[in-house]
């Protein structure tokens, strides 16, 4: 009677670590941080464009013109702050809604 | 779907970009037009809210129709040169929102009176805030500003029913005539209202006896008191500022003649009670002759006097630019004596003396 070698699987498993719920939540959450981030880099670039005519129109009141005759760009510079802000929080009712609706 | 939207909210920073881009320019172009058209703020408001939260709305649930083979997208990462670059306009708007610029302040208020001294009906209580802003905040006006305001509070005053009734226009012309004081002589009135006088001659046979009330005519060399009262106990000035004030007053361009009196029995033209000491009282350009008064406790700018009983009691007293033609003088104690004596050295000349 021969002897038949043991048949042995040569597997490499991983090991699955547990996770603390901190790295767990900066994983979950970082795209959403990353995002958020970018976004507000993109509102700061917009709020550069603003202030530079808002220091049109503070050299031009410096210099005695009166800010009547640019309120053109006032009203743009107003209402684009408004816009600005009415676009950012309906970015995060939109993220919000999105969160409830995945948990 | 719900793939599309979490990689639009999440990985996609150009297509959320673009979405922000087209959607603060549309609103702010819907918000600029709305209120070009004469919309009531809230509607510009709501028609600006309703555009990016449209498109808003459409950028993200429309989102999907890239291949996932684009889907790739590299995260861009901030790094340190974005976040000092993003700090400098921040810091800039705050130090801006914080500064004051007189400049710019008046620029604007003197805009804003032109615009609402020229409405139809006349804006009272809106010029009252204006000027009420002005004098609190310090903010220059200029004067031919002031004046032509005055001039349109007083065609909307229509003509006076009575001399001594305040019209409506009283309350805002009082307020102009208040910043004219600040701006002239850096006096702060607080004026509860004023009485215009129409450019005549108001004969007075008694004294008029008043708490707070303003007097303003429409130039000193038109509007004139005629005082026909000798004086006694009970009528001692033909404006008497009785206790009871609740405001400062002014009186103000016009004149004051007690011509048909002998000197020695003519009142004083204004008078104030002891009581009234923590309001002040200001006499501005005015034409005084033939009239007892005395200085103490008023303050006077651009008054003269013409053959004026003069007295002095030794109490606060400030003169700015004040003539004395003909006039006789008397004081109550050594240092009245002095400033009488300093006053009749002037001759004819405006005399300047506060103390």
């Amino acid at each position: 009677m021969s002897e038949r070698p043991l048949l042995v699987r040569n597997l490499t498993t991983t090991m699955v670590l547990p996770k603390s719920i901190f790295e767990s939540s900066w994983q979950k959450a970082r795209p959403d941080l990353a995002a958020l981030l970018a976004d507000s880099l993109r509102y700061l670039y917009l709020w550069i464009g603003m202030l530079f005519a808002h220091f049109v129109r503070f050299a031009m009141a410096l210099s005695g013109i009166d800010p009547d005759t640019v309120r053109y760009v006032a009203l743009m510079e107003r209402w684009t702050w408004i816009a600005s802000f009415a676009c950012f929080f309906a970015r995060v009712l939109i993220r919000a809604a999105r969160a409830v609706r995945r948990d | 779907m719900k793939e599309d939207l979490d990689y639009y909210l999440t990985q996609d920073h150009i297509a959320r970009q673009r979405t922000m881009v087209f959607s603060v320019v549309a609103g702010a172009l819907a918000g600029a037009i709305a209120e070009s058209a004469k919309a009531p703020g809230d509607a510009a408001l709501g028609v600006c809210l309703l555009v990016v939260a449209v498109i808003e709305l459409a950028g993200a649930f429309s989102y999907g129709r890239v291949r996932k083979d684009n889907r790739r997208a590299a995260m861009v990462l901030p790094i340190r040169r974005y976040l000092l670059r993003a700090a400098v306009p921040a810091i800039g708007i705050l130090v801006l929102s914080l500064l004051r610029i007189p400049n710019i302040e008046a620029a604007v208020v003197n805009r804003r009176l032109r615009e609402i001294t020229g409405e139809d009906p006349f804006p009272f209580e809106k010029v009252d805030e204006l000027v009420n802003f002005a004098i609190q905040n310090r903010i220059p006006i200029p004067e031919k500003s002031i004046a032509a305001a005055q001039q349109r509070v007083l065609a909307a005053a229509g003509p006076a029913q009575s001399p001594f009734v305040p019209s409506p226009a009283s309350k805002t012309f009082s307020r102009l005539q208040a910043y004219t004081l600040y701006n002239v002589a850096d006096v702060r009135l607080h004026l509860s209202g004023a009485i215009l006088l129409p450019s005549r001659v108001f004969q007075f046979y008694a004294p008029v006896f008043e708490s707070s009330i303003s007097v303003v005519g429409e130039s000193r060399s038109t509007s004139i008191i005629d005082v026909r009262f000798r004086r006694t106990a009970d009528m001692a000035a033909a404006l008497d500022f009785a206790p009871g004030m609740q405001s400062d007053a002014l009186v103000a361009r016009l004149g004051a003649t007690g011509k048909g009196l002998a000197p020695a029995e003519t009142p004083e033209f204004i008078r104030r009670a002891q009581e009234t000491s923590a309001y002040n009282v200001v006499a501005l350009e005015l034409n005084i002759s033939n009239l007892h008064q005395t200085l103490d406790g008023f303050i006077w700018i651009d008054v003269a006097f013409d053959r004026c009983l003069i007295a002095y009691r030794g109490g606060a007293i400030h003169l700015q630019g004040v003539r004395f033609l003909n006039c006789e003088f008397s004081a109550s104690d050594h240092e009245g004596e002095k400033l009488m004596d300093y006053i009749k050295s002037s001759g004819s000349a405006p005399v300047t003396f506060i103390r």
